[in-house]
């Protein structure tokens, strides 16, 4: 009888500390959330990994003075006891694991992490070493290319490609799916030897002259206005004199881009030593600034090279500069392949840098984007009075075609009464659209919320009934996917590539502001036209994943190794 | 033994011109573009001088070559309409084929249109006009029916009974089958006397779609090999029911796959076989008493592979369009203006819903290449935006009437 009651103590004993341990497990993903929530993030890694210590510490004191409290020391609770503690031990541990990765994600990205779908593909293929030539990443990026090649080489990393990441230069980030380096040394021996000098084109013009040692690593190409004034002084010297003073006197081009251009040959003159020193079977180098780094390493490694074409100089400016475009065509020429992320920027490097077809492969982009799920409605009086809401978000410039999508608006609203134009962003041209508003009268009905933080933006789109984007020239369009990843109805300019990718959305040439009026009219006032679009691109949105896009890229590694 | 039946239906939509929201209220000219894709008069030229004229020469070459061979057809009012505005020639040339005695025209709906599903009356209105299209045409009087892209159920039939039919046409749908086979006589369920004919789809399609396919096992399709699979139905069915587009001879399958030669000698092949031949399909109902009574509770179409009515009706634009073209029945016929409601009927052409449906649209299939706009959904927005026209003249319409009622008073004083 006493026997039982000890034992049915002990057993209690035991649910007591395993329900502790539990709670511990709350308690450290109550901090998790916590973590993620304030963003505190290094903190909260530390402090994470202590307060997992600590509470693991207290529990198994709990069970240790428990057991000794109890006089039937029957073994197998003792074991029980200590299995009990190891796994509270081993969850710590995979916790603070976790808090550590989700800190990553939160310094880094600020986007959900891509979801890898299709993982069963993964040891069927071959292990792939990529030496990968980009500009930046995350969260030292000034634009999307860079986390288009965080998400990209992040997929490939799951897919069995083993990456090695160059940037320009040396920055604190952390990737833990690939390896990275930086274009900091440059071996003169090196770069001789392998005649790149009399090779490259531009390299060639300056031959022996080219005095690399003083340029290191001077600026980011992206820089502010502000922080450029400030190294301007520290920068000139550098470029006083040697290979770049002449070619920027020679070129006369302005300082900012030539700044540039000075880099991305530096940029390429350090990769030669990388190509060297690096085990890989393929070259990837992504956009223009890189395209000269993957020459080299081809030319150092003879290894393939393909050039990804994110945007062409033509889509960046409305008047292209040639220095630029020389690269570029330099680049997609000598690569071995091409990847264009859209069919409509396929068709531009055909039509810009006659480059085969057959030279040419599409990879579309993915969105690593997920809406919010708790949606709100917001803008509520608005909505009452039964307006409804029009929006447009970008860059205000030449290429992103506001000045159509005014016109066209002006045009909707004599037929439709009840909806507002909201126009989110900054740019070049805002002052001339307002301007144009104000003269077609529609003022009162067109908004100019300027630029908006994320939270701000994001209830704006959870308002919106359409969304327009009327760009003359989009490579992707990846703002466009992400509102109709949020269940708003799309009109896109034909002069995009996301149309190729949703295909329920509804298109427009960028110009014709007649028919743009006609399809915002009857996505307003025919709801289920709104309801269409949105039920039938929800399965294409969800399609759209960096998962996709990395096995396509496996595929052309294999396929240039196999030629 | 195997009797085969052929029936091909004719038909070509008014499609709707390009019509921007600005056009509503100024422009009631809904059916006439000079813009390739949409123009009715260069489409239908295409396809007179590819399918049509060709194919009608040809047949009666082979009735005449073979008196004992048998067609029918199913002439849509609009296509007639359509062939008597741009092509009168192609209303001889089937006038001839009439004149055989070797053909049979079945009965429709005068629009191709889906007025069974919204309104019987509707319904019985255009199988009317359609009866006295053919009567004024071809002096010939129907006797078996069959429903728009065969759209067919138990109700459908029983309504076709009692307005007189002694058959009907459906798909030979699997699911409604089952294990029985399409090559005999059945009975719709719920019916007295009407016999039912189902479309032996494998066969049908062997010709209509797979003909010209290299992936196919059987190609190239011959004569010689598709006679011999009709003679495998053999004491296992009485008929086989070829039923396709007419636009299969042409159009479909160009001329150059060989289609033309392979029709020309497909009736000496059939009949190398003693016991086959060929009937209509009022010749194989008056021959066969039905084997067995079949239930089509919902309905059942030869479209898709669903062969349901998801082709017209399975979006939220289709069902939106669907409902409020015949929405507007009762006010417009009560305007009475010939015009306006022949342009209401022209839009409930089935086609015009056909072409809003999005299944499979990302994929680029067979609604993609049938369809005239670059997407269902420019297909919708043009069409709501014409009925946005058709509300405002019935507005305009019945103004009209209550100004003529106050000025008449002052008509009769002065």
């Amino acid at each position: 009888m006493d026997k039982k009651t000890s034992k049915e103590k002990i057993k209690e004993r035991v649910d007591n500390a395993k329900t502790r341990i539990k709670k511990v497990g709350d308690k450290i993903s109550n901090t998790r959330k916590l973590a993620k929530e304030k963003a505190l993030i290094r903190k909260t890694d530390s402090g994470a990994k202590k307060l997992v210590k600590k509470e693991t510490k207290q529990t198994q004191k709990i069970l240790k003075t428990e057991a000794k409290k109890n006089n039937t020391k029957t073994t197998g609770i003792k074991k029980r006891i200590s299995e009990a503690s190891k796994t509270a031990a081993n969850r710590a541990k995979n916790i603070s694991h976790t808090v550590r990765k989700i800190s990553h994600n939160i310094t880094h990205r600020h986007r959900k992490p891509v979801q890898n779908n299709n993982s069963q593909n993964s040891p069927e293929t071959d292990e792939q070493k990529v030496l990968m030539f980009g500009w930046e990443l995350p969260p030292f990026n000034s634009g999307g290319l860079g986390v288009a090649c965080y998400d990209l080489a992040d997929a490939l990393s799951k897919q069995n490609a083993n990456i090695t990441f160059v940037l320009p230069k040396r920055q604190e980030i952390s990737t833990p799916f690939m390896k990275l380096a930086f274009a900091e040394e440059i071996d003169e021996e090196l770069l001789k030897k392998s005649g790149l000098f009399g090779r490259f084109g531009r390299f060639g013009r300056f031959g022996a002259n080219f005095n690399i040692e003083e340029i290191d690593s001077p600026l980011s190409p992206y820089l502010t206005a502000e922080e450029y004034e400030l190294r301007k002084d520290e920068y000139l010297k550098l470029f006083s004199k040697g290979f770049f003073a002449r070619l920027f006197s020679k070129r006369g081009m302005d300082q900012f881009s030539s700044d540039m251009i000075g880099e991305v040959y530096r940029y390429a003159a350090a990769a030669a030593k990388i190509a060297k020193t690096t085990d890989f079977d393929v070259i990837h180098a992504h956009d223009w600034l890189s395209f000269p780094a993957g020459i080299t390493a081809k030319k150092i490694s003879k290894k393939p090279f393909i050039a990804q074409v994110h945007a062409l100089e033509q889509d960046r400016s409305p008047s292209p500069n040639p220095a630029i475009v020389e690269i570029e065509k330099e680049g997609l020429e000598k690569a071995d392949k091409v990847i264009a992320i859209s069919h409509y920027v396929k068709n531009r490097i055909m039509q810009f840098y006659h480059i085969p077809e057959n030279k040419i492969e599409v990879v579309h982009n993915g969105s690593g984007f997920i809406a919010p799920k708790d949606a709100k409605l917001h803008l509520k009086e608005l909505k009452k009075n039964g307006q409804k809401i029009v929006l447009s978000a970008g860059r205000i410039t030449y290429q992103k075609g506001i000045d159509y999508l005014v016109t066209a608006a002006a045009k909707a609203m004599v037929y439709d009464k009840n909806f507002i134009l909201v126009i989110v962003g900054s740019g070049d041209m805002r002052h001339q659209i307002i301007q144009q508003a104000a003269s077609l009268g529609i003022s009162d009905r067109v908004f100019f919320p300027g630029f908006l933080r994320s939270k701000e933006l994001e209830k704006l789109y959870q308002a919106a009934d359409l969304f327009v984007m009327p760009s003359v020239s989009e490579p992707f369009g990846l703002v466009a996917a992400e509102a109709a990843a949020r269940g708003i109805p799309i009109i896109i300019s034909k002069q995009s590539g996301i149309g190729e990718v949703i295909n329920h959305s509804l298109k427009v040439d960028f110009w014709d502001v007649d028919e743009l009026a006609n399809k915002i009219t009857a996505v307003l006032h025919h709801k289920t036209l709104r309801d269409t679009l949105i039920d039938e691109s929800a399965a294409e949105v969800s399609n759209c994943t960096w998962d996709h896009s990395a096995t396509k890229c496996m595929k052309i590694y294999q396929n240039l190794q196999a030629a | 033994m195997p009797k085969i039946c052929f029936y091909f239906q004719v038909h070509q939509p008014y499609r709707v011109k390009r019509y921007p929201i600005f056009q509503v209220g100024n422009d009631h000219n809904y059916f006439n573009t000079d813009e390739d894709r949409l123009s009715n008069k260069k489409i239908f030229h295409k396809v007179a001088n590819k399918c049509y004229l060709p194919t009608n020469a040809l047949f009666l070459k082979l009735l005449q070559r073979h008196p004992e061979m048998k067609i029918s057809y199913s002439l849509s009012g609009v296509f007639l309409e359509q062939a008597e505005e741009y092509y009168p020639e192609v209303i001889e040339s089937f006038q001839k084929l009439v004149a055989t005695g070797q053909v049979e025209l079945l009965q429709e709906t005068y629009f191709h249109s889906l007025s069974f599903l919204y309104s019987k009356k509707e319904f019985h209105h255009q199988v009317g006009m359609h009866a006295k299209k053919l009567d004024a045409l071809f002096g010939y009087k129907p006797k078996v029916f069959r429903n728009t892209e065969l759209i067919f159920s138990n109700d459908l039939a029983k309504e076709i009974e009692e307005m007189g039919y002694i058959g009907i046409l459906a798909e030979g749908a699997d699911h409604i089958l089952d294990w029985r086979s399409p090559n005999f006589v059945y009975h719709p369920k719920g019916t007295k006397s009407i016999k039912l004919l189902l479309k032996n789809y494998r066969l049908s399609d062997d010709i209509a779609f797979r003909f010209s396919s290299k992936q196919w096992s059987d190609y190239p399709l011959t004569a010689d090999k598709f006679a011999h699979w009709v003679n495998q139905v053999n004491g296992n069915g009485h008929l086989v029911n070829l039923f396709m587009d007419y636009e299969t001879f042409g159009e479909h399958q160009w001329e150059d796959t060989g289609i033309f030669n392979f029709l020309e000698h497909l009736p000496q092949a059939i009949l190398k076989h003693p016991d086959n031949g060929f009937l209509t399909p009022s010749e194989a109902i008056e021959r066969h008493e039905s084997t067995a009574e079949l239930d089509f509770p919902h309905f059942v179409s030869w479209a898709d592979t669903e062969r349901d009515l998801s082709a017209w009706l399975s979006n939220h634009i289709q069902v939106d369009a669907l409902a409020k073209i015949y929405s507007l029945e009762k006010k417009i016929l009560e305007t009475g203006d010939e015009k306006l409601i022949h342009d209401w009927r022209k839009l409930q052409t089935s086609d015009h819903f056909y072409y809003m449906c999005t299944k499979w649209f990302s994929d680029g299939d067979v609604h993609k290449y049938f369809n005239p706009y670059e997407s269902p959904y420019e297909a919708f927005i043009n069409f709501m935006n014409i009925l946005a026209d058709v509300k405002l003249r019935i507005k305009d319409h019945n103004k009209n009437i209550k100004t003529k009622v106050k000025v008449k008073p002052i008509l009769l004083s002065s």
